[in-house]
């Protein structure tokens, strides 16, 4: 019994880190949301070996984000798309390889701070080339339909779950442990803010703005999706504004919940976890990957939730003799 | 739409990789007095060579209604591997190695049947005598089930990361020393075969099957 406490105690510090694993044996929720977020770069890297991706065309999607931003952004988004675009099956290989790496990276314990980091840099680079900084700058960065962008959930999660503890045995959620609990709250109240803000302005505000999303959606996802998309636009036609005005008001809610005490934001997290579910399914169709082979990602729902579930309220841990730090502290007491 | 013919022939090349390597784990293991997975083995051995054979049609030797019925059979028996598991040692019990739980049978059936919905869905009722299959024959399309095939994607791709976060801990020593106390004598003298190369092979499996079913999206 001896040897195999010692064994595990080595593995779990081999890596040089608290890799967030109490025991080898059951991966703590920071560890569970690292692997969440390594199957989301795993899936990214598949979709990306997709046919569409190997074309020119793939270019061509590309050089569409860089349309409203400024120019010097919209220039370098038209040089990457040209490069993309004269070399796609390199450069598109390139990217599977990269994201592919990425998720076993994560996953891999040994390399999980390289990936990490690794993973912040990759998702601002396609931020900024991929998504023309997700509409920010050109008023379409509705949340509903992914704004504002993705891959910036990405990098928020990998920044949060990175494996470091600053906040000491027992953090009140995940996301403290790595940047301290008043940074955390703030990247919270952060984005559910900003997310508050991008909705009330831009296109997505119009009266028709919800509507126009939700109908251009239909086109290639399979029929029940289609449905139900047609449906909720002419249910939702012209009422773009009393939408965006409430779900603010959720934002909102959500945003400043995080400062609750833990009870209560044991229920705002459950609401964000939610709102993010409604949000991947009615407005971004689980990111289009149903809809005929050209998504890359599949948006910012699956990112949202596992954002929140880092915030998900801790219970005290329990001391027991299984524990090996708490069982040397009860031999020697 | 024209795909990668390259991609297809390198992973084709790895799932037959992984058939040859497991057939010589099935081989070896006994000569070696090693323990091994051999329904594990088994059905690797299956599904890499079905994959090859899917990759590159020409590399298909076996009829395809008789990788339906194959891959049928397989899922059943992992089926009842599950039950016969949950029943003995329940959902939270794991095996004499006390690293492997039901999942470890769970997965294999949810890959079998990840296999049975490749080929069914490549062969509609309405085209019997369709030919060795391709992967891009479902292009384009957006069947009602379509979503069938993201949560396949989506379970066979969090395998393969979790068993990938498990590796390190699925080495012959480890394994020892985890099944030591229930096992004792047999587990310290007849060590698990290769456990990390195994797991291997089933990451590799899944990916590849990942990659698959992501074509039909």
């Amino acid at each position: 019994m001896t040897n195999r406490v010692a064994l595990v105690a080595g593995q779990t510090t081999r890596g040089g880190e608290a890799i967030g694993c109490a025991d080898s044996r059951s991966p703590d929720l920071r560890r569970m949301l690292q692997l969440g977020l390594a199957t989301v770069w795993l899936l990214d890297g598949l979709l990306q070996l997709q046919p569409f991706m190997f074309t020119a065309h793939f270019g061509a999607m590309l050089r569409g984000t860089a349309a409203g931003n400024p120019q010097l952004v919209a220039r370098s988004i038209i040089w990457n798309a040209g490069i993309v675009g004269h070399h796609s099956v390199v450069t598109n290989a390139t990217f599977a390889l990269v994201q592919v790496l990425l998720g076993l990276g994560i996953a891999w314990r040994m390399s999980l701070k390289a990936a990490l980091a690794a993973s912040i840099a990759w998702s601002l680079g396609i931020w900024w080339f991929g998504e023309g900084l997700g509409g920010v700058l050109s008023g379409n960065a509705s949340p509903i339909g992914g704004g504002p962008g993705a891959v910036l959930v990405y990098a928020l999660v990998a920044l949060l779950l990175w494996p470091a503890d600053r906040v000491g045995s027992d953090p009140p959620f995940a996301a403290a442990r790595a940047l301290g609990i008043a940074a955390a709250r703030a990247i919270w109240a952060l984005l559910w803010g900003g997310l508050a803000c991008l909705t009330l302005v831009g296109n997505g505000r119009s009266s028709e703005g919800v509507h126009d999303l939700l109908k251009g959606l239909a086109a290639g996802e399979p029929r029940w999706l289609a449905a139900l998309d047609l449906h909720l636009a002419s249910v939702l036609a012209h009422r773009g504004v009393a939408v965006s005005v409430s779900l603010a008001a959720l934002f909102t809610v959500v945003a400043v919940a995080v400062y609750l005490p833990s009870r209560a934001a044991r229920v705002s997290v459950a609401a964000a976890v939610l709102l993010s579910l409604v949000i991947w399914v009615i407005g971004e169709n689980f990111g289009a990957v149903l809809g005929g082979g050209q998504a890359t990602d599949p948006n910012s729902g699956p990112l949202l939730i596992l954002f929140s579930l880092s915030y998900w309220p801790a219970r005290p841990r329990m001391a027991t003799r299984d524990d090996p730090a708490t069982a040397v502290a009860l031999e020697t007491s | 739409m024209a795909r990668p013919y390259w991609l297809e022939y390198g992973l084709a090349l790895v799932m037959v990789s992984v058939s040859l390597y497991c057939t010589g784990r099935l081989l070896v293991a006994k000569r070696w007095e090693r323990r091994n997975h051999y329904d594990v083995n088994v059905s690797h051995i299956l599904m890499g060579m079905a994959m090859a054979g899917m990759l590159v049609p020409r590399w298909n030797l076996v009829p395809n209604e008789t990788w339906l019925a194959t891959f049928g059979i397989v899922a059943i028996c992992f089926l009842a591997m599950s039950t016969r598991f949950a029943v003995k040692r329940g959902l939270g019990g794991t095996d004499d190695d006390r690293a492997h739980h039901v999942s470890h049978y769970l997965i294999h059936m949810v890959m079998a049947c990840a296999m049975l919905y490749m080929y069914w869905e490549r062969s509609p009722a309405g085209e019997p005598s369709a030919q060795a299959m391709t992967v891009s024959s479902a292009i384009g399309a957006q069947p009602d089930y379509a979503g069938l095939s993201l949560i396949f994607i989506v379970i066979l791709l969090a395998s393969a990361i979790w068993q990938l976060d498990a590796i390190g801990k699925l080495s012959a020593r480890q394994l020892v020393l985890n099944g030591g106390a229930g096992t004792g004598h047999a587990s310290v003298h007849h060590p698990y075969l290769a456990p990390r190369l195994e797991v291997a092979c089933h990451i590799s499996m899944c990916i590849a099957m990942g990659y698959m079913l992501v074509l039909t999206l």
